[in-house]
């Protein structure tokens, strides 16, 4: 173990059972987790806040605990790190803007932070983000891009992008992003890691910055299924502080993860999943589908008025969000994410409520589809990581903007706030992200198929040349 | 309150009559002035929202394809009794 045991590398539940072992303390580790920050996020710009006196504080309570003999939780030791629109105290929330940064720093950090700590993990810091969210690319005009660890040149994907570039770039093996339209499993895809999505409502987001709280999501992104569960676990239960946080008890995935493929039904969405397609992204969907044996096409129906329904919801409720800071400080927005704001609101309102009747019926038509099957394999993003400052690729010919359509085939997805958990596929020269969308409540299946990828040496994910 | 009302009242005029003047395209022979751009003009009016003249072609590009995206849901044909997505549970 001393010889193998790099901590940049290590997972988080190597991490958890080296110092459960007594074989380091979680004293080195931080300090050694807080070097890595200091010297190699330089070139990845994943870091907009390092917490290094609170972490060194958190680390001396565990190997305190440790040292008394006290029980250490599932996560004890492991650096994470939180994408910087997650309230943590004493730190003002930026969630990737100019604006924010006159605010109160936050009093109490988000529920999700309390509860990996409560499990054992240690907070590092707070993460680069596209401007509120409304991002795919990864890119910040006031903080600098997020840069991706496989190629620094190019983008993580966004808006989570320093939430995939600290864990693909060996920083930490645990972030925490947020997802509206894509944003874990865009980034997830361009920097080769697992993301989890979790169902709409499952993790609270209340003390997080909203972007659409009708689409907003949590959750983790990691180097290994093992430990997306282990958080995803830890981040379980209902809290009443976000009203749309569902009444549930958790319901563990890791007891189920080891349980393999069994007799899953496994289908391979069509259509419009397969529309505007780079070559990469059809050759890792090739890939995970053989590996499951997945052979049966399915059409999600209307998946493109899917995305527009989505694209219009986020649109308004996202210009709502902003409207007053779009009166009085217009100029201090990216002006990418301001004049997309504006343009939201002057959307009809008739014509958001027609988006959100179709949401309903969209979710009856594809709820559906799981009385025949268990999960279902998509792209996470059309290509893998386009250079930064790239505004345009295209897209079944016709040239279109990157920032808004890296998500083409997450929105219809989150539309109606089913799990899923993007996996990476290794391809050369980067990596890109498959789907495994599962039926509302039912991450256990999704991480199961996503562990059993990564099992068989199908899905995992690279580690950079940095 | 009183810092609110002072601004809406006092600095809205200004700033859309601005907005009004500078968005107006100029009368150039040949060019057919952009449907959208009235209707920016009256929302950001209607909405005290301010428009620069040099951000009108990013607000119009985007305004038309979140239009565009809205008429693809609308055309699609649902019962008059379809319920929207969120429910208020009191």
């Amino acid at each position: 173990m001393a010889q193998s045991f790099d901590p940049a590398w290590a997972t988080a539940s190597e991490i958890a059972r080296a110092i459960n072992g007594g074989e380091t303390t979680a004293t080195a580790l931080i300090d050694a987790a807080l070097n890595r920050i200091k010297r190699v996020d330089r070139a990845l710009n994943a870091f907009t806040a390092v917490t290094a006196e609170r972490a060194r504080a958190r680390a001396k309570n565990v190997d305190d605990a440790k040292r008394a003999g006290r029980p250490l939780g599932p996560l004890a030791g492991v650096p994470f790190a939180v994408k910087n629109l997650f309230d943590v105290a004493d730190i003002t929330t930026l969630a990737g803007s100019k604006i924010n940064r006159a605010n109160r720093p936050a009093e109490r950090d988000q529920p999700l932070i309390e509860r990996l700590e409560a499990a054992g993990a240690i907070l590092v810091g707070a993460l680069n983000m596209g401007e509120y969210a409304y991002d795919f690319t990864g890119e910040n005009v006031h903080d600098g891009p997020s840069r991706n660890p496989h190629d620094t040149s190019r983008m993580t994907g966004g808006s989570s992008g320093g939430s995939g570039g600290a864990v693909a770039g060996g920083l930490v093996p645990l972030s925490l992003g947020s997802d509206t339209n894509g944003s874990i499993r865009v980034p997830s895809s361009l920097c080769g890691l697992f993301g989890l999505k979790p169902t709409y409502g499952r993790l609270p987001r209340n003390r997080s910055f909203p972007f659409v709280d009708s689409l907003d999501h949590l959750g983790p992104l990691a180097r290994s299924t093992r430990d997306l569960t282990l958080a995803y676990d830890a981040m379980q239960g209902y809290d009443p502080g976000d009203a749309a946080c569902a009444e549930r008890p958790p319901e563990p995935a890791a007891p189920k993860l080891d349980q393999g493929i069994g007799n899953l039904r496994i289908a391979i969405a069509g259509g419009y999943f397969r529309q505007g397609a780079f070559p990469e992204a059809l050759a890792a969907l090739d890939t995970i589908a053989q590996a499951l044996g997945a052979k049966r096409d399915i059409e999600i129906p209307q998946a493109a008025r899917a995305r527009a329904a989505a694209y219009v919801i986020t649109a308004t409720e996202g210009a709502s969000l902003h409207l007053d800071r779009l009166r009085q400080r217009a100029g201090d927005f990216d002006p990418a994410v301001r004049d997309r704001l504006i343009a939201g609101a002057m959307v009809p309102s008739t014509l958001v409520v027609q988006a959100q009747k179709f949401r309903r019926w969209y979710r009856s038509e594809v709820h559906k589809l799981f009385e025949s099957v268990d999960a279902i394999l998509a792209p996470a993003t059309p290509c893998s990581a386009p250079k930064i400052g790239q505004q345009t690729f295209v897209l079944e010919g016709v040239e279109m903007p990157v920032r808004a359509n890296l998500g083409i085939y997450t929105q219809p997805i989150s539309f109606i706030g089913l799990p899923v958990v993007s996996v990476p596929v290794p391809l050369s020269p980067l990596p890109v992200g498959v789907q495994i969308i599962a039926a509302p409540w039912r991450e256990d299946v999704a991480l199961r198929i996503a562990h059993a990828l990564e099992r068989d040496g199908v899905a995992h994910a690279p580690r950079p040349a940095l | 309150m009183a810092h609110k009302s002072k601004r809406t009242t006092k600095r809205k005029a200004p700033r859309v009559a601005q907005s009004r003047r500078t968005l107006r395209p100029r009368r150039t022979t040949g060019k057919v002035r952009d449907p959208l751009d009235d209707m920016i003009v009256a929302a950001a009016r209607a909405l005290d929202l301010p428009a620069e003249p040099k951000w009108l072609p990013a607000i119009r590009a985007n305004l038309r394809v979140t239009l565009q995206h809205a008429a693809a849901v609308s055309e699609f044909k649902l019962p008059d009794d379809a319920e929207p997505a969120p429910v208020f549970k009191a």
